[in-house]
C-alpha cells in the first residue's frame, strides 16, 4: 500500500465518522434530558442535600435553567473540546475516569481479537479441508457450542477450572497487587493474568471467525487461480496457506471490524467477572452509582473506539486486499 | 515415439460418463486441436491429461508421457506439461504480484526470482517486464493477463503446452496476437501444442492435426487440412457446414453452433452412437451399435456410415 | 421435511421442549422459586426430589431454572419480535423509497451499529431503571441493524424486477405492493436472521441480569449464575447449571435456525 492510498482510506473513515458521533452526541443528549431529575439533582443527593434556592443558583451556573436547544449547542460545543462533563460521584472529569481505564479494555480487546482471528483461522482451514468430513462437523459442533456460551459463565468455568482447580493462573485482578514489578516481569504478570479474561472473552468470537474462514476455504479451494497453482506445481500445503487461506482470510479481518461493538460489550461482562479495572468495571459502578454522565460520555467513548477499530480493519484489508484501494 | 500417449482414457463424475474411451497421440513438436462443443469431453480431457481433475472425478486409462505412464503429476510439472487456462482473470491470484506468480513454483532463491520473472514476462511479449513484476493482476488489461497465464507455463519449461480455450475470453485483435504468441513458443522452444477449442477459425490457423469430440467421444481423427476438405464424420461435416461463409464474417468468429438437437444426457450415455439422435443418417443399427474409429485414408472416424 | 436433518430436528424439539417448561413452570414448580425448599447446597443427583440441588440459600435450582425459561424465552422473543419489526420498517422504507430517506436511514443504521448495544443497554438500564421492559427495548434498539440491511437490499432489488411496474400498472397503490407483493417474498432470509437476533437475545439478557441489571422481581438465569459466582470454590454446580441451560437453549435455537435457513432456502432441496 503506497502512504498516499493510506491517507485516503483514513479520510474516507473520518468523514463518515463525524455525522455517526453527531447522531450519537444527540442520542446521548436525548438520554441524559429523558432520565430523572439533572446533575443538579445528582449533585445535592451526593453533597448531601441542600435547599431549592441553592438547586436553581447551581442551575443557573451550569446553564440548566437555558431552553433545550442552548443547552444542546452547549453540550455539543464542550464534546467539541473533548469535554465529556464532570462526574460528581467521583468528583473527577469524565474525560479523565475513561482515559486512565481505557489502557486495560484495549489491551484485553486487543489479546482477545489475536486469539479469536488466530484460531479462527486454524480451525476454519482445518474444517473447510474436507467440507462434510468428521473433522469439518466435529469443529463446526464445537464453534455452535462456543457461540451459545455466555462469556460471563465462560469466564467462571474458566476461572473454575484453570484458578480454583488447577491453580494455574489468578482468579482475577489486572497485575499482582503491591508486587512491586517492574519492565519484563510486570509484562509477563500482566500477560499471565490476562489469559483467562481473553480467552473468555474470545471463544464467542472464535466461533464467528472459524465459520467465516471455514466457508472462505470451501469457496476459495474451487477457485481457478487455485488450479492455476496447482498445474505450476505448488506444493499442496503451500497452496493451502499461500493461496486459498490467504484470500479466505479477507472477510474474516473485515468481520473484525463489524464485530467491534459487540467485542467491546463483551469486554464489559468479562472485566467485571475478572475485576479488571477497565472501562466495563468503570460502567458497572456507574449504573450501580446512577451515575449518567459517566456511562454516556462511556457510550460516546465506545462509538469513538469501534470507529477506530474499524479504521484500523480498513487499514488491515487494503493491506491485505491490493484490489480494495483502487475501489 | 509420440511424446504424449493416452489409451482407453474415460472420466466419469458420479454417473456421468464426461469423457468415453480417448485413446490419442501427440508427437513432438506436433499441434493438436482438441474441438468440441461445451460439453463434450474435450476440457475434461486436457484436465485429465494435465492431472488436474477434482477428487470427484473417477479416471482410468493410461496417460503416458515421454514413455512413463502418469499416475503423480509432480514429476512433469517442471519440465514437463504445463497448462494455460481460459479466463486468464480468475486463473491469477488477485492478492500476489504477479512477478511472484510466474516463479512460485520455481524454488529460486530470493534474490533471483525478479530477474527471473521479468524474463518469462518478456518472453510472451509483455512490455516493461521489470515493472510488471511488480504489478496485481487487477491493473492488467485481459490480454496482458494471458500473456501472464502464458509466461506461468512457460516458466514450468514445459515439453507439453495445454492450452485451454486460450483466446475465448479476449476481445478479437487480442485473440489473434495470444494465437501468434503460441505459436511462435512452439516454434521456439520446440513445444508440443495441445490446444482445446470450439473455435474452427484458432483450428484452422494452428493445428496440424485435428481431434472431434462429441459427448465424451471422439469422432473424428484427422490432420487439419483433410478435416477442412474432405470431413467424413456427419458431426464434422455439420459442424463444418455450419461455419459461416468466408468474407461474410472472420473465420476467427466461427463457432460450433447450429446443429438442430442437444447433447445427449450421459448419465449413464445412451447405447449406440452418441450422434445418433441428432444425425439425419441415422438409423437402426446406429442407436444399437457403438461406432469403432476406423481407417479412411489418413483419417479415424467413428462411424457406421462414413 | 427430511430436509431439517437430525440437527434440525433435534434443534426444533428442544426449542418447543423449553417453550412447553416456560408455559408449565407455575405447574410444575408451584409457589415463589425463590422459596427455601430444603437444605442448603444440596448436590445434584444427591435428592432424586432435587435433581439439581439447592443453592446457599436452599432454594430449589429445578425450579429457578424452569421459572427462568420464562424470563430468557420472554426476553428473547420479545425482544426479536421487537428488532425485526423496526429493521423490516427501516429497511422497507430505504429500500422502497430510496433516495434521501435511503441514505438517512442507512447512516442511521451505521450509527446504531458502532454503539456497543451492551453499553446502550446499561445506560437505558441507569435512566430507565432495570426491568423486563428496559431490557427488551435496549436488545430491540440495537439488534435491528441487520434485518434491516438485509430487507433494504432485498426490497430494492424486487421493486427494480418487473413484477413492480406490472402491480402499479394494475393500479396498487405503493403499500399493497410492498405488504402484498414484495414483503411475502423476503419472509425466508427474516425469519433465519430472527432466530440469530433471539439467540442473541437470549445471551444479553443472561448477561445483563448476571450484573444485576435484569428484572429483580423475577428469576432468571443470569442471576443464578451469579449467586453462584461466590460458590465457586464450594459448590460449582450453582454457577454451572444454569449456565448450561442457557448454553442449551441456545445451541436449540442456533440448530433450528440452521434447519430453517436449509429448509426455506429456494436454490437447495
Amino acid at each position: 500500500m503506497k502512504p498516499g492510498q493510506l491517507g485516503q482510506v483514513v479520510r474516507r473513515r473520518l468523514a463518515h465518522a463525524v455525522p455517526v458521533l453527531l447522531v450519537v452526541a444527540l442520542a446521548t443528549f436525548g438520554l441524559l434530558k429523558l432520565a430523572p431529575g439533572d446533575a443538579v439533582d445528582v449533585l445535592i443527593a451526593t453533597g448531601g442535600g441542600g435547599d431549592a434556592a441553592l438547586a436553581a443558583d447551581l442551575r443557573r451556573a451550569y446553564g440548566l435553567d437555558q431552553p433545550w436547544p442552548a443547552q444542546l449547542a452547549h453540550y455539543l460545543w464542550r464534546l467539541v473540546q473533548l469535554d465529556l462533563g464532570y462526574s460528581f460521584v467521583h468528583n473527577r472529569p469524565v474525560s479523565h475516569l475513561i482515559w486512565e481505564r481505557l489502557p486495560v479494555s484495549l489491551l484485553l480487546m486487543a489479546s482477545a481479537t489475536a486469539f479469536a482471528v488466530g484460531f479462527g483461522i486454524v480451525l476454519g482451514v482445518s474444517a473447510g479441508q474436507t467440507p462434510g468430513g468428521w473433522r469439518d462437523r466435529l469443529i463446526l459442533s464445537v464453534g455452535l457450542v462456543l457461540y451459545a456460551m455466555p462469556s460471563f459463565w465462560v469466564g467462571l468455568m474458566l476461572i473454575l477450572i484453570f484458578a480454583v482447580k488447577l491453580a494455574l493462573f489468578p482468579v482475577g485482578g489486572f497485575e499482582t497487587a503491591a508486587s512491586d514489578l517492574t519492565g519484563i516481569a510486570r509484562v509477563l504478570d500482566i500477560a499471565w493474568h490476562a489469559v483467562l479474561p481473553t480467552v473468555a472473552l474470545a471463544l464467542l468470537f472464535v466461533s464467528v471467525y472459524l465459520r467465516l474462514m471455514r466457508a472462505g476455504v470451501v469457496e476459495v479451494a474451487s477457485a481457478d487461480f487455485v488450479r492455476t497453482a496447482r498445474a505450476k506445481g505448488v506444493g499442496a500445503t503451500r497452496i493451502l496457506w499461500a493461496h486459498v487461506a490467504r484470500n479466505a482470510l479477507l472477510p474474516v479481518v473485515a468481520m473484525v471490524g463489524v464485530q467491534a461493538a459487540t467485542l467491546l460489550g463483551g469486554a464489559v461482562v468479562i472485566e467485571s467477572v475478572f475485576s479488571l479495572p477497565g472501562l466495563g468495571r468503570l460502567a458497572y459502578d456507574s449504573v450501580l452509582a446512577r451515575d449518567l454522565v459517566v456511562l454516556l460520555g462511556l457510550l460516546l467513548t465506545s462509538a469513538v473506539i469501534v470507529i477506530a477499530i474499524n479504521t484500523v480493519v480498513d487499514l488491515v484489508v487494503a493491506a491485505l486486499d491490493p484490489r480494495v484501494v483502487a475501489r | 515415439m509420440s511424446l504424449l500417449q493416452i489409451d482407453q482414457l474415460s472420466v466419469r463424475f458420479g454417473a456421468t460418463m464426461a469423457l468415453d474411451s480417448l485413446s490419442l497421440a501427440i508427437a513432438a513438436g506436433e499441434t493438436l486441436a482438441l474441438v468440441g462443443e461445451s460439453g463434450s469431453g474435450k476440457s475434461t480431457a486436457a484436465l485429465a491429461i494435465a492431472g488436474l481433475l477434482s477428487h470427484q472425478a473417477t479416471v482410468t486409462g493410461t496417460i503416458r508421457f515421454d514413455g512413463q505412464a502418469l499416475t503423480d503429476w509432480r514429476g512433469v510439472r517442471q519440465g514437463g506439461i504445463a497448462m494455460v487456462f481460459q479466463d486468464a482473470m480468475s486463473a491469477l491470484n488477485p492478492v500476489h504480484r504477479i512477478g511472484a506468480q510466474v516463479v512460485e513454483a520455481l524454488r529460486l532463491p530470493r534474490a533471483e526470482q525478479r530477474v527471473a520473472a521479468a524474463r518469462f514476462l518478456d518472453q510472451v511479449g509483455l512490455p516493461q517486464p521489470e515493472r510488471l513484476v511488480d504489478a496485481y493482476p487487477h491493473e492488467l488489461s485481459g490480454g496482458m493477463r494471458q500473456r501472464v497465464g502464458i509466461a506461468i507455463a512457460v516458466a514450468q519449461n514445459p515439453r507439453l503446452l495445454i492450452a485451454d480455450e486460450p483466446t475465448t475470453a479476449l476481445d478479437v485483435t487480442i485473440q489473434a496476437q495470444i494465437l501468434a504468441l503460441l505459436r511462435d513458443l512452439k516454434a521456439r522452444l520446440g513445444l508440443s501444442l495441445l490446444l482445446v477449442t470450439h473455435d474452427l477459425g484458432v483450428v484452422a490457423e494452428t493445428a496440424d492435426r485435428v481431434a472431434v469430440l462429441y459427448a465424451g467421444c471422439l469422432m473424428e481423427l484427422a490432420p487439419a487440412a483433410a478435416l477442412f476438405t474432405s470431413p467424413h464424420h456427419p458431426y464434422t461435416q455439420g459442424l463444418l457446414e455450419a461455419r459461416p461463409p468466408f468474407g461474410t464474417q472472420a473465420p476467427m468468429l466461427a463457432e460450433l453452433v447450429e446443429i438442430p438437437g442437444q447433447l445427449p444426457r450421459l448419465d449413464p450415455p445412451p447405447a449406440g452412437c452418441r450422434f445418433a439422435a441428432r444425425c439425419d443418417r441415422a438409423d437402426q443399427r446406429c442407436r444399437a451399435e457403438q461406432p469403432v474409429l476406423r481407417p479412411i485414408a489418413d483419417t479415424l472416424v467413428a462411424c457406421h456410415h462414413a | 421435511m427430511r430436509r431439517l436433518g437430525l440437527g434440525g430436528w433435534v434443534g426444533l424439539s428442544l426449542v418447543l421442549a423449553f417453550v412447553l417448561i416456560a408455559i408449565a413452570a407455575p405447574w410444575l414448580y408451584p409457589g415463589d422459586p425463590q422459596d427455601r425448599v430444603g437444605r442448603a447446597l444440596i448436590w445434584p443427583f444427591e435428592d432424586p426430589a432435587l435433581p439439581f440441588g439447592t443453592d446457599r440459600l436452599g432454594r430449589d435450582l429445578a425450579a429457578g431454572i424452569a421459572h427462568g425459561t420464562r424470563v430468557s424465552l420472554l426476553v428473547g422473543f420479545a425482544a426479536a419480535a421487537a428488532a425485526i419489526t423496526i429493521g423490516v420498517v427501516v429497511g422497507s422504507l430505504a429500500g422502497y423509497l430510496g433516495g434521501l430517506i435511503d441514505d438517512a436511514l442507512m447512516r442511521l443504521t451505521d450509527t446504531v451499529q458502532t454503539i456497543p448495544g451492551f453499553v446502550l443497554a446499561l445506560a437505558l438500564v441507569a435512566v430507565l431503571g432495570a426491568g423486563v421492559g428496559t431490557v427488551i427495548l435496549a436488545i430491540a434498539v440495537s439488534s435491528w441493524t441487520g434485518t434491516a440491511r438485509i430487507v433494504r437490499a432485498e426490497v430494492s432489488s424486487w421493486r427494480e424486477r418487473d413484477l413492480v411496474l406490472a402491480c402499479r400498472a394494475m393500479g396498487m397503490g405503493h403499500g399493497e405492493i410492498l405488504f402484498r407483493q414484495i414483503l411475502p417474498n423476503i419472509a425466508a432470509p427474516v425469519i433465519v436472521l430472527a432466530s440469530v437476533v433471539v439467540a442473541v437475545a437470549i445471551l444479553v439478557e443472561s448477561a445483563l441480569s448476571f450484573l444485576g441489571f435484569g428484572d429483580p422481581s423475577l428469576i432468571s438465569w443470569g442471576a443464578m449464575v451469579a449467586e453462584g459466582r461466590g460458590l465457586l470454590r464450594r459448590a460449582w454446580y450453582v454457577a454451572a447449571v444454569p449456565g448450561a441451560a442457557i448454553v442449551v437453549v441456545v445451541v436449540a435455537i442456533s440448530l433450528a435456525g440452521d434447519a430453517l435457513t436449509r429448509a426455506l432456502d429456494p436454490r437447495r432441496g
